[in-house]
Parts: C-alpha cells; structure tokens; sequence
C-alpha cells in the first residue's frame, strides 16, 4: 500500500505546486501550462486522444511482437552455432548502438514513402530488439549444468531439450528483458512519428508536434502525459506477467 | 557388473586427470571413491555415466543396466513440482510411470511435498526430491557424487541410512564419490582411495549391519576402517 501510496502522494505535491506556481507568477501558458489546462486539453477531444494512442500503442505492439519473435529465434540460433553467434552478434550490436534517429530517415526512404506505418514498425523493433535477443541469449546460456547432463543421461530429444529446460531456464530473462523492450518499442514508434513528419501519422507523436507547431502547449503536455501513461502500462503490465508466471519459482 | 580399465583421460588442453584407473562394480554393492579435490573422483563418474567420452581404456557393463546419478547440487527444475521433478526421467523416455513416481517419493518420505516447487523445500528435502528423481528411473545402478557434501551432519547421517535402506530394498548397485572418510566408511562395502588420477588402495570395512547406526559408528570394525583409510590416504601404508 505504502508502495502505492507515496508515489502518488509524490505526483499530487508536485501538481499542487506546479498549479500555484503557474497562476501566482501569471507564467504564460504558451510557456507552462497549469495542470489544470492540461486536463482541459485532454478531455477536450477524448475521441481524437483514443485515436492518436490507439495509432501509436499499435505500431508498438506489432514492434514489440516482431522483437520477440526475431530475439527468441535468433537467440536460439545462436545456442546451436557458437561459429553462427560470433558472425552474427557485432552487427546485432552496431544496430543497438547507432542512434535509432540517425537510421530513421533511411527507413523512411526505403520503405515508408507509401507506407509509414511499416517504416514506424520496423523502427520501433530495430531499439525494442536487441535487449530481448542479448537477455533470451543470456537465459539459454544460463542452463544449470547438471541438470543439462542428467538430460544428456536419460536420452532427451532436442525438442525435449528445448520444451522441458532451454525455455523454462531462459523464460525469466525474456520477461525481464520485454519491461525493457517495450519501452524501448514505445520510443522507437514515436521518434518514427518525428522523423516521418506531418500529414502521414496519425499517433500521439504527431498530435504533440501539431500542437508545437500550433503553439498549443497544453496540448503537448496531454500528448506527453498519455505517452508517459502508456510507457507506465507496459511496463507495469510486463512486470505482472514476469510476477504471475515466475511466482512459483520463488517459493 | 561393471568394470573399468586403464582408464586415463585429460581434459582439452589440460593435464592428465585420470592416469589408469581400474575399479569394479558388483550387483548390490556399495563402492565409494574417496579422495582430495581435483584428484578425479567426479571425472570417473562422469565417465562411467557416458557424460564425459572415454579417453583410453574401458568401461565395460553386463546386462547394459539402467543408471541413475545424482550431484552434489540437487539439480531441480525450480518451475517444475516436486512431482514433476521427480518424473523427469520417465518424461524424457516418453513414458511417466506415475507408480514409480510415488513410490520413489514415498521412499524418500515425500509423499505428501508433491505438488509444491524446489523453493519451498527445505535443503535436505531438496536432496531427497534428487534421490527421487534418481529412484523414479528405476535404476540398478546409482551413480552419486558428492551428494550429501552440502547438508549438515544430522541431514547427512539421515540420507545415509536412507540410502542403505534403499540399497536394501531395491537391490540397488552404488557408486559414491565422497572426501568424507567417515561417510565413506560407513556406507561402503569397500572404500577405494584415489589420488592423482590412480587408485592407491582400497579398505573393506566390514561393519555389522544388524547392529543399529550408532552402534555400527561405535563399532571397533568402523574406527579400524578409518584408520586404515586415514593412513592409505596420508601415505603410509597400515
């Protein structure tokens, strides 16, 4: 409860103040906006608010999912072919590590000039990809080595092997690594919608820059608040998933 | 039932772990292997359980019989009941044979732990579901190292007598790695002391196993074993 409570007691201080600031001091609200406009501009145009998080919660789910799949495969891959994993892996890295910003714009040209949903999709898994791929890795590298050899000793299959100790071993750093991943997905998505620009996306990303553009700066922050919202809910809904399927592991 | 020969083997790069072991193995037997770290017990086993391939020499069965093994670690599945745990070998053959399951979890007192998961186990109860899971495969032979290392000397006299009761009862063959002389001494029908990769001798000692457990440890036939193994061990021959 205490856990629950003291963040949120938190967040209510700073917006009391923040409101009080902003009227007492008469601060523009083209610069900061009370809490109180902000709330306005979101219930102002709920439909259009469901839409633009519907739109970009979507491109992160389908990112997230293709992360997923290609992470899991790629890591098991790389369990069966240590040659395959050493080929492999540094240019696994030299995706993570360039900036996702720098790489957009050539998505977008290569793919996203008749369909930026798809160039979105594939810049949001490009960020969300690697931590599932280098946790799966991790998870299948971390087989208890006794437990490996009494499979060896009662003739398990590959199957077996995979079914019955590779994934339930690797299944906690996947879980662990997707509280990452969707994040990373949700920032990948809307650094697409910046790049891809006006009049193609229809996501949160592009309402924020609409409402700069327009210098609706109330209407940025209910863009903000939404996708920090979002962020919150996969995050805390992976968490739950990584608490209900490993709870019995802890005892 | 089993014998080895001139065994010598050496890990990828490194220096020569076993240098021409010979050791049997008869039907109902109990045979430890006793010796320093690092001096090859565990690679024997190993060996034996056709985890580790045979250098040179061999390793001979008769009757090619069913062989269990069970580490120092219990070496359980921690998402997987205790039930589950122990039908792991009978999973793999594609055959769960829910009978031996119980039967192996009612020899190890567990019957009751069944549905509940490695982390809500106590350490020895741990090392039981191990010895069960060993048990559910229905084993002639058992191959175990070190296995009571890690529990508490009240823990490890109870596995002890635990596994001379199964010995009994299941016909059961054991090969047991241990660097306890007492435990050594106590469980075996003979004690083969090891170091450096060789046997240097082995001890037959000889207890009365009418006699009750305390007896048995009192007995002048058990402290003349620990000597004897003592000495073998230090050296000097007695």
């Amino acid at each position: 409860m205490k856990r629950l409570f003291l963040p949120v007691a938190a967040f209510a201080v700073v917006l009391v103040f923040w409101h009080y600031y902003v009227t007492l001091n008469d601060v523009p609200k083209f610069v900061l906006p009370s809490p109180i406009a902000i709330w306005a501009a979101l219930l102002e145009n709920i439909p259009l608010w469901i839409e633009a998080s519907g739109a970009t919660l979507w491109v992160t789910l389908k990112a997230l999912l293709a992360a997923v799949i290609s992470g899991v495969l790629l890591a098991l891959a790389f369990s069966l072919s240590r040659t395959f994993e050493a080929t492999v892996y540094p240019f696994a890295v030299i995706l993570q590590v360039t900036p996702v910003v720098a790489i957009a714009p050539l998505v977008l040209i290569w793919v996203g000039i008749d369909n930026v949903d798809r160039a979105q999709v594939i810049i949001a898994w490009l960020v969300a990809f690697f931590p599932i791929l280098a946790n799966m890795s991790a998870g299948l590298k971390s087989v208890d080595a006794n437990l490996s050899d009494l499979f060896k000793l009662y003739g398990a299959s590959p199957l077996q092997r995979f079914r019955y100790l590779l994934w339930p071993t690797a299944l906690p750093y996947l879980l662990a690594s997707l509280k990452v991943s969707g994040g990373l997905a949700l920032i990948g998505g809307v650094v697409a919608e910046f790049v891809a620009g006006s009049g193609t996306s229809t996501g949160l990303a592009w309402r924020i820059i609409e409402a700069g553009n327009r210098l609706q700066i109330e209407k940025m922050f209910a863009g903000l608040l939404l996708l920090a919202a979002m962020g919150m809910l996969i995050f805390y809904g992976f968490t739950l998933l990584e608490w209900i399927i490993t709870r019995r592991q802890r005892g | 039932m089993l014998q080895v020969r001139d065994l010598s083997f050496q890990y990828r790069g490194g220096e020569a772990v076993l240098d021409g072991l010979s050791l049997d193995l008869a039907e109902n037997e109990v045979v430890s292997l006793l010796g320093p770290s690092g001096c090859g017990k565990s690679t024997v086993l190993r060996i034996i359980a056709k985890l580790l391939d045979v250098g040179k020499g061999a390793v001979t069965w008769q009757n090619d019989p069913e062989l269990a093994f069970v580490f120092q670690d219990p070496a359980l599945m921690p998402w997987a009941t205790i039930a589950e745990n122990v039908s792991l070998p009978g999973r793999l053959n594609g055959k769960i044979d829910q009978q031996a399951v119980q039967a192996a979890l009612s020899a190890v007192g567990l019957t009751d732990m069944d549905a509940r998961f490695p982390a809500q186990l106590s350490g020895g109860q741990r090392m039981r579901t191990s010895v069960a899971r060993a048990l559910a495969a229905s084993p002639k032979v058992l191959l175990m190292d070190e296995p009571f290392a890690a529990l508490d000397e009240i823990l490890r006299f109870q596995m002890n007598e635990l596994l001379l009761e199964l010995k009994e009862k299941r016909g059961l063959s054991i090969l047991f790695v241990t660097h306890s002389l007492y435990e050594a001494a106590y469980l075996s029908d003979r004690v083969l002391v090891m170091d450096q990769g060789q046997i240097k001798g082995d001890v037959i000692p000889k207890l009365d196993r009418s006699l009750g457990a305390a007896d048995q440890r009192a007995s002048s036939a058990f402290t003349s074993a620990v000597s004897s193994i003592s000495a073998l061990m230090s050296g000097d021959r007695q």
